[in-house]
């Protein structure tokens, strides 16, 4: 998206929007004097009509700051995200690959990096549910004596 | 049932206390499951400072101050809370409504719950604006305030944090993945077991008595992949002062005058079963038929100490037949 701004003094904030896995950053712009162009990863829209004096150049810069360290954080969780599930993936790989390896296909990768919920969901042979009252699942019991669930 | 790699990491956020569970195949390393659940934590936090209203600078506050002022671009996961609010007004026939942000306000809870104190004066009616005066505008990605309107995250906001946690974490690798967010339940794929345990409180009045009815677990079937809710909504668990709740009745403009005072619904997704618990606490008498018509199964607690269900504590496969 490209978009310009005003002669005068105009104050833009916008939040960016992203790349291919959706990471989110956001800018503050602040343009005088001449004409400003957002690139396609910065989309900012005008908040000109904004009312005088209801944010300062030190507040905006300061709001500006925050969302960018915000995009930072979520760059980074999905990172990490991304990295937890190529780890995922490996060691499955590894305790489930065949004893012996059939010849590498000339261009395949050696192991998959695909996450594994992407690929096709394996059904697990599930036991025969058990009486109510003997169901112990490993899950996360209920919370006190007044369950897991509360009013909110 | 087998026991999967599992971990669990609770903190404390949007207002409430949180945990998120996560299990992995038998194949993996357990150490794995600590680090998305940790993960998990940060997501939830990143969330919650965009969404508090209690933050000034947080992008639910920015945009609170843009009314009136114009478009406001929003991150995806604010665009995504906006227009599920959307969505959840659509769903509830308006009787979930994020505009009575300024209500609840007036009503004084300008605070966080542990910060906000007793108000016994008379509560007076206010005009909700209504979320049919919101614009959104998709391909750009903005919302237009009106002036005077705000809106409040609430508890969709809790409800959407477990739906985009379950599924990211579900994404990287979890075979089950469980969020409860103060109460609003998110469960997604297996726990190594063919139902999630979920526990019930009994019924509300007899919550601190000595007499306390024993919790209930309700079992839901668990299968790959698939993802479903429980909300929780109940009059009593915010009250500060006569007749001061934080469900408010957009018809009204008042807090909701019901004789529900708790109910439990599954949803297939957060965000869906948290509005549809407020609609059907706000229905009041007409809870039955409302669920009923929106295909909703649950639990209501009555204030005259009687119950009302469409789940089977008993059946538990059928606890998610047909569910909306």
């Amino acid at each position: 998206m490209t978009m310009t701004t005003t002669s005068s003094r105009v104050w833009a904030v916008g939040l960016a929007g992203a790349t291919c896995v959706g990471i989110v950053g956001a800018v503050a712009a602040r343009a005088s004097e001449q004409e400003a162009v957002a690139s396609i990863d910065t989309p900012t829209i005008s908040v000109a009509a904004m009312a005088p004096g209801t944010y300062t150049p030190a507040q905006l810069d300061t709001y500006k700051a925050q969302l960018d360290a915000e995009a930072a954080r979520l760059a980074d969780y999905r990172n990490k995200l991304e990295r937890l599930a190529s780890q995922l993936a490996a060691a499955t790989a590894k305790l489930t690959a065949p004893p012996t390896n059939p010849p590498p296909i000339s261009g395949a990768p050696s192991t998959s990096t695909t996450p594994r919920a992407a690929r096709k969901p394996t059904l697990v042979p599930l036991p025969a549910p058990a009486p109510t009252p003997a169901m112990q699942a490993p899950q996360q019991p209920a919370s006190g004596p007044n369950g897991n669930t509360r009013s909110s | 049932m087998t026991t999967l790699p599992h971990a669990t990491a609770s903190f404390p956020a949007m207002g409430s206390d949180c945990s998120i569970s996560v299990y992995l195949d038998e194949a993996s390393p357990g150490n794995l499951a600590a680090d998305l659940a940790a993960l998990g934590r940060d997501r939830m936090e990143m969330l919650h400072r965009k969404w508090t209203r209690f933050d000034p600078g947080s992008e639910v506050s920015q945009l609170n101050a843009q009314a009136g002022h114009g478009p406001v671009h929003l991150s995806d996961d604010t665009w995504l809370l906006v227009t599920r609010m959307r969505d959840s007004w659509l769903a509830t026939e308006g009787a979930y409504d994020p505009t009575v942000h300024g209500t609840l306000m007036r009503l004084g809870y300008d605070r966080t719950r542990d910060a906000i104190s007793w108000n016994a004066s008379p509560v007076e009616p206010s005009a909700v604006p209504g979320m049919q005066h919101i614009g959104l505008d998709s391909r750009h990605r903005t919302a237009t305030l009106p002036e005077g309107v705000a809106l409040d995250p609430g508890g969709i906001g809790k409800g959407l944090a477990g739906d985009i946690i379950a599924e990211e974490l579900t994404y990287a690798g979890a075979v089950g993945v469980l969020v409860d967010a103060g109460g609003d339940l998110v469960a997604q794929g297996q726990p190594g077991n063919p139902k999630w345990r979920i526990g019930l409180p009994g019924h509300p009045h007899h919550r601190y008595s000595p007499w306390a009815t024993p919790p209930q677990q309700l079992l839901l079937p668990a299968h790959p992949l698939e993802k479903f809710a429980v909300g929780t909504s109940g009059l009593r668990a915010r009250q500060w002062g006569p007749h001061r709740y934080h469900i408010v009745d957009p018809r009204s403009g008042l807090p909701a005058d019901s004789p529900i005072v708790e109910a439990t619904l599954i949803a297939r997704a957060g965000w869906l079963a948290e509005g549809h618990t407020k609609a059907t606490l706000i229905a009041g008498r007409s809870a039955p038929d409302y669920m009923a018509r929106h295909g909703l199964h649950g639990i209501v607690h009555w204030a005259d100490g009687t119950t009302y269900a469409t789940i089977s504590i008993e059946e538990p496969d059928q606890n998610l037949a047909g569910v909306c």
